[in-house]
C-alpha cells in the first residue's frame, strides 16, 4: 500500500497515548495531509494529554490547548487574527474529541459553521468521554456500556448524527473517515484543506482502552465498522451533494460487537435490533445519496 | 475633538483609536451600544478589524483567546450574565497571560431580570486574575480604555474596564476624543510576547503538573504586583500627553477628614457633590474614589485612610454570607496598620436603585452619629440602606 | 517618545519548548512485536522447496529475472516444472481458502519462458571450485539436478548417461505437446553452463561402481527405472522394511511393468508377450525420437497411469482411435485429473472397471477378451463389451504401489543386461536413510549382486544375509554414494526427482566437508518448515536460512487487504487444434496477466514491504532503514500494542511476550509439536 502523501511526519514519538490509540493514528494521517502551515486548536480531549505535559509537545505544528467547549470559537478567533495579518494560507484546524464536538462543544461548532468561518474541524470519535474515564457522550453508540451507562442502564439512545446536523447548516464540506482507510482519510483532508469556509471531518478512531478490546485490534475494528455499514464513508458538499465513497459488502454486525468488551452484555435479540437499526440508517443514507448525488 | 458621547461610545472610540484587530462580542443590554458602534466602525472601514459575531459570551472570549494567542490586539465587551458565563475563560485568559481588554458594563445579575446598575457582576470576578479599572465619567472611560491596552500589553494580563450601566453607559457627556497621532504616541503597536507561528511552532496551555503550576500562578501575581507601579507610570504618561490623569485612587479632602466616604463608579460623582456641601457645612469629611481595584492599591489606601477615624464604604454590590466587597477589601488592606479607622459598610443602589445625594448624606450621617465603633455583631458590618418592608406574597 | 521600554515582567506560562521524545515509552511494553518471516505452506509442499511466496512477490513487482533466479536456486527446471509438475503447492495454497489457489505453476512457466525469450543469464551464487569430483549416474532430472547443485557447490561433476541424449524421462517420457524438447535442451544446457559435463552413451554398471574409489570422491546413482522391458525381474523385499533400490522416481508411475505384487494385485495377461504388443513407455520414446509408428484403427492401451494416458493421447495424434482399458474406476486412475480430462477431451475412450483376461492374435489384429472388474461399487456404469478387436496394443499398466506398500522397482542402466543395484540393509553401519535417498559411505561400499531367479523361492533367514553384500573381499570399496531410494511414498514426481538430486548434492557435500556426523543435522538445518523439502538457499546461508519454520495458516492471514480476484484460465489450443499435431497445448501468458496473477499471492510469511506496519504505528516506532525488511522497530518508543502484527497481511511479524527488545540475531522459534497437516 503506497500512500500518495508526503512521507514526512509531523508528530513525535514519546507521546503518552494508550498503546494502540486510534486518535494517535488519526492525528498522524491528518497532519500528513495538512503539513506545516497549520495552527491547531485542541479543546479538552484525550489529545490534551497525549500531546504531552509542560514543557513538551508531540506536535510539530503550533497548537493551542483550550477549554472544553471552545473548539469552534477559539478557531474562529485564530482565523480572524491570521486574516487580519494577511495570512490566508495557514490552515486553522480544531482537533476535538466527540465530547467536545457533539455535546459541550456543539454550540461553538454550530456557531462557527453558521458563520461559515474558514476553518477545518476534525472530530476524532472514540465514542465516549475517554479522557475522563469512559463516560457516555451523545456519540456513544446504542448498546454500549460506559461508566455512566453501566449494566442495565446501557445506552439506549442512538448515536447522534453529527454530520447530518452540520449538513443542515449547509456546511461547504462534511465527510466521514476512518483510520482503517488512510488513503481515503488523507484525500479527504487534502480536499477539505483546499476549500474555503467551514469544513468538518468525522474520523472513526478506535479506543482499545475504552472499548475493552486488545490494543492490536484498533485498525481491524475500525475497518469492520465501515464494512458492516455501522460507520459508512461518505461526503456531503454544500450541504446538498452526497457521495458514498465505499459500498461495502455489508457484513453482519455481530462479529463487530462480539469483539468489544463494551458490548458483551448484549443479547442476540439486542444484536438483531441493532442490525435492523444499522440497516435502516444505511438505507436512509443511500436514499439521500441517490436523491442528492454529486 | 470634543463630542457629546454616550459612555458606550466613548469606549468604542477608544477601541477604534487603539487599532484593535479582532473584536468578538455577543449582545447584552446595556453593552450593546459599544459593540454596535464598533460594528459600524468596522463596516465603514474606520477600523481594520475582524468582528466576530459569535453565538455566546463564552465563545466571544474564547475567540479572543484564540486571536490573542496569535499576537493581535483584541477587545470585547459584556455585562452581568455574559460576564458570568465567561467566568471559566476569565480564569483562562489570565492564566494564559493574554493581554485582552474587555469593557464590562456593571449590571445586576438575575434572577429576577434586572438590567440596571450593580457592581456584583465584575466584583464577583475579582479572583480571576484580571486587572479591574472602575470609571466615573465618559472621558475617564475613554481614557481608561486606552490605558488598559497599554497596561495589559505591558504586563501580559487582561484588563477589565468597568462602567456603570445606564448611569455611565447611556449617559451623554462631553468627551474629548484624542487624535490618532497622540494616541499612537501613547500606545505603541502591539509587540506580543505570546504569538503562535508556524515558523517556530510550540504548544500553549498544555498540561502543567504539580511541579510547575504553582510557579505559573506565582508569575501571575508577580505581574499583578508590577502592574501597580506601571499603572502609575502610564497614568503619568497619559497626563503628559493629554493633560488628564486619574490615579489608582483619588483622595478628596482626606488630609484632615474625620470620616471618609469610599466610593467607586458613578456614585463618586454624587458623593463629590455631597462632600462639597458637607464641607461647606463644616463637616470634616473626605472622599476616596477607588479606581484601580485589581491589583488592589493597598499601600495607597493605607496611606490615605490610616489617619482617618471612620470610613464609610458605599458598596453597590454584595458578597452573600459576608459583606460588601469594597468594604471587605478595604478592611483587609487596613488590618495590618497599628492604628486604623473603623470601616463601616453601607449597601446601596443594587439593581439600579438610584443613589441620590440624600442617600449619600444619610450614609454620612449614620456613620457620624450612630456608628462610633466597629459593630460587635458581624451582621452590623454591612448596613443595607433604604430597604422597604416587603412581604414575599405567599 | 514619552514611553520607554520597561523590563519584561515574569511570564512563566504553559508553553512548550521540548518535544516528547524524552519519554521513552518503550518502557511501557510487556508484549513486543518483531519481524519474523515464516514459511508458506506451498514451500513445504513443494518437494524442491521453492521459495514460492517470494517468487510471486518478485513477479508481481515485474522483477522477472529475480523471480526466475529465486526458482533456480532451488530448482534448475522451471520451464519443465512449469509445464509438467503436479503442483502440490497449489493444493495447499492458503489463497484457495479465500477464493482460488494462486496459479504458481503457470507463473513458473512464464518466468522460464521470459528468461528464454530474453536469453537471460542467471546470476547464481556459487562457491569456489573444489578439488573433489563427483560422478552422477543417469542424466535424468534427478541426476541433472544433483549435478547442478554440486556444480554450484564447487564440485567438478561428470554425468554418465547411457542414452544418446541427456534428459531421461524429460526427453523420452513426456510428449512434446506437454513438454517441448527445446525447453528441456535449454534447461539442460544451462546446467552444463555451470560446469557440468555430460557423457552420453555411457552406461553405468558394476564396473563403474568398482572404479569410483579411484576416479571420484562421491557418486550419485540416479539411473531411473523406466526402461525395464519384460526381461526385468522384481525383487521381493520384506513388506515392512521399505528397503529398496535407487530408481528414478519420476518414472514411478510411468513404470510400465505389470508385475504381480506381493499382495497379488497387478496384472498379468495371458498373451501379453506376443510380438506386436508393446510397452506404452516405449511408444512415448519412439514418438520423442521421431520414430512414431503409423497407427490406424482402434488401438488399445491397457492401464490407467501416466504412461497409459499419454500413450493414449499419442495414439490419437498418430491418427488412431485410442481405447483405454483400466481395471478400476476412472476416479481411481493414478494419472492426474488434468491428464485424464485432457485425454477425454481429445477423444480417448475410457473403458474403466474393465480388465483384459486374454489376448489372441487374429490375422494382423488382436482380440482382447474383457471382463468387468469386481469392485466394491460394481454395477454402476455401462457394462463392458465382452471383447475388443484392435490393431495394436500398448501395455502401460499402473504399477505405483498403494501407499504403505514397499517399493519394488529396480532396474539397471540401459544396456546393462541384468544389473541390479542392491543396497546393504538398513541398520548397517555406514548406511544412512535420507528423505529422498540412501547414503552409503565409503567404509561399507555398495555392491552388485547377480540377478535372482524370480521363480526361486524366497530365501530363508534375514534378508541381508541372502541378498546383501556379495561378500567378495577382493572387490575394492566404492566412493560414498547416494542412491535414490524410494521410501514408502505413493506420490512420485518430477519435483521429487529434483528434491532427491538436491539432497544428494548437499549430503555429499556435508559428508566430504564435515564428515558423517554432520549430514543429518546439516540437512535438517535446511528443511523448509516441518516438511521434508530442503532449501539450497538455506544451505548456502542465504536469508532464507533465518526464516522461522513456523507455517502460516490461512487464519493468520489478514484477508482485509485482499480482494476477490479470479485465477486465470490457462489459455490453450482449441480442442480441435490439439490433436492435429504434437504442438504444445498450453499457450504462453502475457507479462501483465502474470503480474496480476502473481499479485494474488498472499506471500504468506514473507515481507513484501507493503509498509502497513510503519503506516499504522500510533507511536511512529517503525522506521525505514537499511535492514533486510527495509524497516525496523524502534524499541525505545514501541509500546507493544501489536497493531503492526495484526495489520501485516501476511503474518511476517510476531507478537511475543517480553518487554525487552529482542536480542540481535534473535533465535528462531522451533516448529511447535503437533503441527497440523497442511
Amino acid at each position: 500500500m503506497e500512500l500518495d502523501v508526503v512521507d514526512r511526519e509531523y508528530m513525535y514519538s514519546g507521546h503518552v497515548a494508550c498503546p494502540g490509540c486510534g486518535a494517535a493514528i488519526a492525528m498522524r494521517f491528518v497532519l500528513k495531509a495538512l503539513e506545516e502551515k497549520t495552527v491547531m486548536v485542541i479543546p479538552a480531549c484525550c489529545w490534551s494529554i497525549i500531546a504531552g505535559s509542560y514543557p513538551q509537545c508531540a506536535l510539530q505544528i503550533p497548537a493551542i490547548h483550550t477549554a472544553f467547549e471552545t473548539g469552534g470559537a477559539v478557531a474562529s478567533g485564530v482565523r480572524a487574527a491570521l486574516d487580519v495579518k494577511g495570512d490566508t494560507e495557514t490552515t486553522v484546524i480544531t482537533w476535538a474529541g466527540d465530547g467536545g464536538t457533539f455535546d459541550i462543544g456543539f454550540q461553538a461548532l454550530s456557531g462557527a459553521v453558521e458563520r461559515n468561518e474558514d476553518f477545518l474541524y476534525v472530530c476524532y470519535d472514540n465514542e465516549a468521554y475517554m479522557n475522563t474515564g469512559v463516560q457516555r457522550s451523545s456519540s456513544t453508540p446504542y448498546g454500549a456500556w460506559t461508566t455512566t451507562t453501566p449494566s442495565r442502564e446501557w445506552k439506549k439512545m442512538r448515536k447522534k448524527n453529527i454530520v447530518e446536523a452540520l449538513v443542515a447548516h449547509r456546511i461547504p464540506y462534511a465527510a466521514t473517515a476512518s483510520i482503517a482507510y488512510p488513503e481515503d482519510l488523507v484525500a479527504k483532508v487534502k480536499k477539505a484543506r483546499a476549500i474555503k469556509g467551514s469544513r468538518f471531518i468525522h474520523i472513526f478512531a478506535s479506543c482499545p482502552t475504552g472499548w475493552r478490546m486488545p490494543s492490536e485490534m484498533s485498525i481491524k475494528i475500525a475497518r469492520m465498522a465501515v464494512q458492516t455499514n455501522i460507520f459508512p464513508l461518505y461526503e456531503v458538499e454544500g450541504g446538498v451533494r452526497y457521495t458514498i465513497n465505499l459500498n461495502p459488502r455489508g457484513y453482519l454486525v455481530k462479529e463487530y460487537f462480539h469483539l468489544q468488551g463494551r458490548f458483551k452484555h448484549l443479547t442476540e435479540s439486542d444484536l438483531d435490533t441493532i442490525q435492523q437499526m444499522v440497516n435502516e440508517d444505511w438505507e436512509l443514507l443511500q436514499r439521500r445519496a441517490m436523491a442528492m448525488s454529486a | 475633538m470634543r463630542k457629546v458621547l454616550e459612555g458606550s461610545h466613548a469606549v468604542a472610540e477608544a477601541v477604534r483609536l487603539a487599532g484593535v484587530h479582532v473584536v468578538s462580542a455577543y449582545p447584552i443590554t446595556p453593552q450593546t451600544h459599544i459593540v454596535e458602534r464598533i460594528a459600524d466602525f468596522c463596516a465603514e472601514g474606520a477600523m481594520n478589524a475582524r468582528f466576530l459575531r459569535v453565538e455566546s459570551e463564552h465563545s466571544a472570549l474564547a475567540a479572543l483567546i484564540g486571536a490573542s494567542s496569535m499576537g493581535v490586539r483584541t477587545f470585547t465587551a459584556t455585562s452581568s450574565q455574559g460576564l458570568a458565563l465567561m467566568h471559566e475563560l476569565l480564569h483562562w485568559t489570565s492564566g494564559a497571560r493574554l493581554p485582552i481588554v474587555m469593557a464590562d458594563v456593571n449590571r445586576a445579575l438575575a434572577p429576577g431580570w434586572n438590567i440596571w446598575c450593580d457592581q456584583t457582576d465584575s466584583l464577583s470576578q475579582r479572583d480571576t486574575g484580571w486587572i479591574q479599572l472602575y470609571c466615573e465619567t465618559g472621558q475617564e472611560t475613554l481614557d481608561t480604555t486606552l490605558l488598559a491596552f497599554r497596561l495589559a500589553e505591558s504586563v501580559n494580563l487582561p484588563v477589565m474596564v468597568v462602567l456603570d450601566a445606564f448611569f455611565l453607559s447611556h449617559t451623554y457627556e462631553p468627551v474629548d476624543i484624542p487624535d490618532q497621532e497622540a494616541v499612537d504616541a501613547f500606545l505603541p503597536p502591539f509587540r506580543p510576547r505570546i504569538a503562535l507561528s508556524t515558523a517556530a511552532p510550540c504548544a500553549l496551555s498544555q498540561m502543567a503538573p504539580q511541579n510547575v503550576y504553582m510557579e505559573m500562578r506565582y508569575s501571575i501575581q508577580q505581574a499583578m504586583e508590577e502592574a501597580l507601579g506601571r499603572f502609575e507610570e502610564f497614568d503619568a504618561q497619559f497626563d503628559e500627553l493629554f493633560g488628564r490623569r486619574y490615579g489608582a485612587v483619588e483622595a478628596v479632602c482626606c488630609e484632615d477628614a474625620d470620616i471618609v466616604l469610599a466610593t467607586s463608579g458613578t456614585i463618586t460623582g454624587t458623593a463629590r457633590q455631597v462632600v462639597e456641601e458637607l464641607r461647606a457645612e463644616g463637616q470634616k469629611v473626605g472622599l476616596l474614589k477607588i479606581k484601580l481595584f485589581r491589583p488592589f492599591p493597598a499601600a495607597l489606601v493605607r496611606e490615605v485612610l490610616g489617619p482617618v477615624r471612620k470610613v464609610a464604604v458605599i458598596d453597590r454590590n454584595f458578597s452573600f454570607g459576608a459583606t460588601g466587597i469594597f468594604a471587605q477589601e478595604l478592611r483587609a488592606a487596613l488590618y495590618s496598620l497599628p492604628r486604623r479607622p473603623v470601616v463601616l459598610g453601607f449597601i446601596a443602589g443594587l439593581g439600579g436603585r438610584d443613589v441620590t445625594e440624600n442617600v449619600v448624606r444619610e450614609i454620612y450621617c449614620r456613620a457620624r452619629d450612630n456608628l462610633d465603633s466597629p459593630p460587635t455583631d458581624p451582621r452590623g458590618e454591612a448596613v443595607w440602606v433604604g430597604l422597604s418592608e416587603v412581604s414575599d406574597g405567599a | 517618545m514619552p514611553y520607554k521600554d520597561l523590563k519584561a515582567v515574569p511570564l512563566f506560562i504553559a508553553r512548550s519548548h521540548l518535544t516528547t521524545e524524552a519519554n521513552k515509552t518503550g518502557a511501557w511494553r510487556f508484549l513486543r512485536p518483531r519481524y519474523d518471516e515464516k514459511t508458506a505452506p506451498c514451500c513445504v509442499a513443494c518437494p524442491a522447496g521453492e521459495d514460492i511466496g517470494r517468487i510471486q512477490m518478485l513477479a508481481s513487482q515485474g522483477l522477472f529475472k529475480e523471480a526466475w533466479e529465486t526458482v533456480l536456486i532451488e530448482n534448475p527446471f522451471p520451464g519443465v516444472c512449469g509445464r509438467i509438475c503436479g503442483h502440490p503447492c497449489e493444493a495447499v495454497c492458503n489463497r484457495r481458502r479465500f477464493d482460488e489457489a494462486v496459479a504458481v505453476h503457470t507463473i513458473e512457466r512464464f518466468l522460464a519462458d521470459t528468461a528464454s525469450r530474453y536469453e537471460l543469464k542467471p546470476h547464481l551464487e556459487r562457491l569456489l571450485p573444489k578439488k573433489e569430483r563427483i560422478a552422477v549416474a543417469g542424466a535424468g532430472p534427478s541426476g541433472l539436478a544433483a549435478a547442478y547443485f554440486l556444480a554450484l557447490l564447487g564440485y567438478g561433476c561428470d554425468v554418465y548417461e547411457a542414452g544418446p541424449e541427456p534428459g531421461g524421462i524429460l526427453r523420452w517420457g513426456v510428449p512434446s505437446y506437454r513438454l517441448p524438447p527445446g525447453v528441456v535442451r535449454e534447461e539442460i544446457a544451462r546446467i552444463e553452463e555451470q560446469g557440468v559435463r555430460i557423457h552420453c552413451g555411457n552406461s553405468v554398471g558394476e564396473e563403474f561402481l568398482g572404479r569410483t574409489a579411484s576416479t571420484c570422491d562421491g557418486v550419485f546413482v540416479a539411473c531411473g527405472a523406466w526402461e525395464p522391458g519384460p526381461a526385468s525381474q522384481s525383487v521381493e523385499t520384506d513388506s515392512g522394511s521399505g528397503r529398496g533400490l535407487g530408481t528414478g522416481t519420476a518414472s514411478r508411475d510411468a513404470h510400465s511393468n505389470l508385475r504381480r505384487r506381493s499382495d497379488g494385485s497387478g496384472l498379468t495377461v495371458p498373451g501379453e508377450d506376443m510380438p506386436g504388443i508393446e510397452d506404452g513407455l516405449e511408444l512415448l520414446r519412439k514418438v520423442a525420437a521421431g520414430n512414431a509408428p503409423a497407427l490406424e484403427g482402434p488401438v488399445a492401451v491397457i492401464g490407467g497411469g501416466y504412461a497409459a494416458i499419454e500413450a493414449a493421447r499419442c495414439v490419437v495424434r498418430l491418427g488412431a482411435k485410442a481405447l483405454l482399458v483400466y481395471i478400476r474406476g476412472r476416479e481411481d486412475m493414478p494419472a492426474s485429473k488434468e491428464g485424464i480430462a485432457m485425454a477425454l477431451e481429445e477423444g480417448v475412450e475410457v473403458l474403466d472397471r474393465t480388465t483384459p483376461v486374454n489376448i489372441e492374435a487374429q490375422g494382423g489384429e488382436f482380440l482382447i477378451t474383457l471382463r468387468a472388474a469386481q469392485t466394491a461399487d460394481s454395477g454402476s456404469g455401462p457394462a463392458a463389451p465382452a471383447a475388443l478387436r484392435v490393431g495394436r496394443i500398448f501395455m502401460a499398466g499402473a504399477v505405483g504401489p498403494p501407499a504403505g506398500m514397499p517399493t519394488q522397482t529396480f532396474g539397471g542402466g540401459r544396456g546393462d543386461a541384468a544389473g541390479q543395484w542392491m543396497l546393504p540393509p538398513e541398520g548397517d553401519e555406514g548406511v544412512m536413510r535420507l528423505n529422498y535417498g540412501v547414503l552409503v559411505m565409503t567404509e561399507v561400499g555398495a555392491r552388485l549382486v547377480e540377478p535372482r531367479d524370480p521363480a526361486a523361492p524366497a530365501a530363508e533367514g534375514p534378508p541381508s544375509a541372502a541378498r546383501g553384500l556379495s561378500g567378495d573381499p577382493g572387490r575394492p570399496p566404492a566412493a560414498p554414494a547416494v542412491f535414490r531410494g524410494d521410501l514408502a511414498n505413493a506420490s512420485r514426481s518430477l519435483a521429487h526427482a529434483v528434491a532427491s538430486g538436491k539432497e544428494a548434492a548437499m549430503a555429499l557435500d556435508l559428508l566430504l566437508r564435515e564428515g558423517p556426523g554432520a549430514v543429518r543435522s546439516g540437512l535438517k538445518r535446511c528443511a523448509v518448515g516441518p516438511g521434508r523439502s530442503l532449501s539450497f538457499e538455506a544451505y548456502m546461508n542465504g536469508p532464507r536460512s533465518r526464516r522461522s519454520s513456523k507455517v502460516v495458516r490461512y487464519g493468520e492471514i489478514n484477508t482485509d487487504y485482499f480482494h476477490f480476484s479470479p485465477r486465470l484460465t490457462q489459455p490453450r489450443l482449441l480442442k480441435a487444434e490439439r490433436v492435429r499435431s504434437f504442438a504444445e497445448i498450453d499457450l504462453k501468458i502475457s507479462a501483465s496477466i502474470a503480474m496480476r496473477q502473481a499479485e494474488r499471492c498472499f506471500n504468506c510469511g514473507t515481507c513484501n514491504q507493503c509498509d502497513n506496519c510503519r503506516l499504522f504505528c500510533p507511536d511512529l516506532a517503525v522506521v525505514r532503514d537499511q535492514s533486510p525488511w527495509g524497516r525496523s522497530i524502534d524499541y525505545d518508543y514501541c509500546k507493544g500494542c501489536g497493531i503492526c502484527v495484526v495489520e501485516c497481511p501476511r503474518n511476517a511479524m510476531t507478537l511475543e511476550e517480553g518487554g525487552e527488545p529482542p536480542p540481535p540475531n534473535c533465535p528462531l522459534p522451533s516448529v511447535a509439536d503437533g503441527e497440523e497437516s497442511l
